[in-house]
């Protein structure tokens, strides 16, 4: 029997990831989305007069106000209001076609009681990270959407 | 202060401008640093991680914490620790030499340091080794660095 389940291979940042795909995640096209910073959010998405945010990472992980981004990949898991990363690129790969093998990342959890990247693709020459998506979406909240850029 | 004349199969590993003692029984492998991904929000003595045996393997710099930071050179070197007492059986970890680790059997006693420079937070003791200065990692202390035990499993 085939296996149907995905990874989205996400870029941003000049960074490869891959992420479970599941009923909790949603994605939306740029022209869905409305060019409007919100806080250190790049980006939102109006749904029934709620605020989905939407955030452009560097690096570092620290927020952008902008990127060359092409979707919003919100993630829901249980709260009323789903928070977004903007992605440059996304792909479906399916499950059988990479290599996963666990991860522990070294130091401190970066949110609370998690680490992001549980394992990593090992097919290649050179890993790609596995991002878990709740700790994913943890880590969005965090970034709170009050706190503007550069003020 | 002389330590105890035991013989102990041992490796010193470059690292920084001194070198790590540490028996041989804890390395599992001396490998070529390969290409390395970035972990994203990890500590900055966290160089990335490469692939090891078809495994991921994070490999740290800890000459960070007596040191500058080091790059990473031909002629560098990741020695593949085996996983520390109590964690999971797939845990190596690997840390960044400047060059091949010298294997030593330490036989004759060895001059304990105790001057300002010996004293590292994840350093047990400090040694002169044939007139290298070397430190022992303190396990518990790098175990406590490397693994938060607030993370959910």
């Amino acid at each position: 029997m085939t296996d149907s389940r995905h990874y989205l291979e996400l870029r941003f940042a000049g960074q490869t990831f891959l992420m479970p795909n599941g009923s909790d995640i949603s994605v939306e096209p740029r022209e869905n989305m409305q060019l409007e910073r919100r806080g250190r959010a790049a980006a939102l998405r109006t749904v029934q007069g709620e605020s989905w945010l939407a955030y452009a990472l560097g690096p570092d992980w620290s927020p952008l106000p902008e990127s060359p981004w092409t979707r919003a990949v919100f993630m829901s898991f249980g709260a009323s209001q789903p928070v977004g990363l903007l992605v440059d690129e996304l792909k479906l790969m399916p499950v059988g076609s990479v290599r996963i093998e666990p991860f522990t990342p070294l130091g401190p959890v970066p949110v609370p009681g998690r680490h992001l990247f549980p394992a990593a693709a090992v097919g290649g020459r050179a890993p790609i990270l596995v991002m878990a998506p709740e700790g994913l979406a943890a880590y969005l909240r965090s970034l709170g959407g009050d706190n503007g850029l550069g003020e | 202060m002389a330590l105890a004349n035991d013989r102990i199969h041992a490796l010193l590993l470059p690292v920084s401008d001194r070198y790590l003692l540490v028996p041989s029984a804890l390395v599992a492998e001396i490998a070529v640093v390969d290409a390395l991904t970035p972990v994203p929000l990890s500590p900055p003595w966290v160089l990335g991680v490469m692939i090891w045996r078809s495994r991921p393997l994070a490999l740290c710099d800890l000459g960070r914490f007596w040191g500058p930071p080091a790059t990473v050179g031909p002629k560098s070197r990741a020695v593949v620790f085996y996983p520390l007492p109590g964690r999971s059986p797939t845990e190596f970890f690997a840390v960044l030499t400047n060059a091949e680790p010298q294997s030593r059997t330490i036989e004759s006693p060895a001059v304990l340091l105790t001057d300002d420079d010996a004293v590292h937070p994840h350093l047990a003791v400090s040694l002169d080794i044939d007139g290298k200065r070397a430190g022992i990692p303190d396990i518990v202390s790098l175990k406590e660095l490397f693994y938060d035990a607030t993370a959910v499993a």
